[in-house]
């Protein structure tokens, strides 16, 4: 088994034991959408990344069908995003909100800087860690603002 | 003229978005479609894989060289379906009345797909048949409305109907 494989196991088995352990069971709608909305939105800039030239990927899931990657879009980074929702802290003051949007920023570009580093997974061809981290940030900012206008319609989420 | 087909369904869609789901109910179609997203991405990408089927005109001509799976089919057209299918759900009716919705609904899908098959580029059936659309599109608005129907259950105001 060649390690591209056995660290997208490692990340699918991480990532469910993490959803699993730690979503809150009287919430797991309101992390299930967040999960949802964040892979959707995730795989529409990946499309927009891989179209204009940012980033490939070597070794792929579905080698023929697609140049993109799977795993990654479609756990991985929803995984950051649920838990960058579970300890968003929405009742502290600006200040502290951008660090946690900067610490899982950071975080995401983190694994994705040391899967590209020591794997064929992905490969950078025109990216930088800013240029990532301020992708990473929209995307999270999307989708809290998503997770906030959706908690309004459910009933189990409103504290 | 295939794009144009294309625009088309993306047009009908989105005025069948913006006039059959009510105001209240965005949460819900918001829910089916990212939903039935989670399913249609990897089986999509695995008919393609497969080589069972194949789309030689997409909506951006420059689609194809990085992703080969239906973009307008699988991630708007399909959704689409899913949402109305749900939205409009009959929920006093017998089991073959269910089994004769389900069948509507996938049997519109498959008679659209198999004309676009025969007459234009969009889809090209490999090893794929008409009768294998209908079955998944059976098979995944059956997931997708068991999904819906829990998920509906945490949501403002319809906790009350059930």
């Amino acid at each position: 088994m060649n390690k591209e494989l056995v660290i997208l196991i490692f990340s699918w088995i991480t990532c469910l034991f993490l959803l699993i352990k730690f979503i809150p069971k009287e919430k797991k709608r309101y992390f299930q959408i967040i999960f949802l909305f964040a892979h959707a939105t995730a795989w529409i800039f990946q499309y927009i990344q891989v179209n204009i030239g940012l980033v490939s990927f070597p070794y792929r899931e579905f080698e023929e069908a697609t140049k993109m990657s799977f795993s990654i879009y479609y756990v991985v980074l929803p995984t950051f995003a649920v838990f960058f929702m579970l300890f968003y802290p929405e009742k502290q003051n600006w200040m502290r909100k951008w660090i946690h949007y900067l610490i899982f920023c950071n975080g995401m570009h983190l694994y994705m800087f040391l899967v590209e580093r020591h794997t064929e997974l992905v490969h950078d061809i025109n990216w930088h860690w800013w240029f990532a981290v301020t992708i990473d940030l929209c995307i999270l900012y999307l989708v809290k603002t998503f997770a906030f206008w959706f908690r309004k319609g459910l009933s189990e989420s409103s504290d | 003229m295939e794009r144009w087909i294309l625009i088309g369904i993306l047009a009908i869609s989105i005025l069948a978005l913006f006039f059959l789901v009510p105001k209240n109910k965005a949460r819900e179609a918001w829910m089916i479609f990212l939903s039935l997203q989670i399913i249609t991405w990897p089986a999509g990408l695995l008919a393609v894989e497969w080589n069972m089927i194949d789309y030689p005109i997409q909506l951006f001509s420059f689609a194809n060289e990085f992703n080969r799976s239906s973009f307008t089919f699988e991630f708007f057209l399909f959704p689409l379906t899913a949402i109305m299918f749900n939205l409009y759900y009959p929920k006093k009716i017998k089991k073959t009345g269910t089994f004769f919705y389900y069948f509507l609904f996938a049997g519109f899908f498959t008679c659209l797909e198999v004309i676009i098959e025969r007459h234009t580029e969009l889809v090209n059936y490999i090893s794929w048949h008409g009768s294998y659309t209908l079955i998944t599109v059976m098979v995944t608005l059956f997931l997708n409305h068991t999904y819906y129907h829990w998920f509906k259950k945490g949501l403002k105001g319809t906790e009350t109907n059930e």
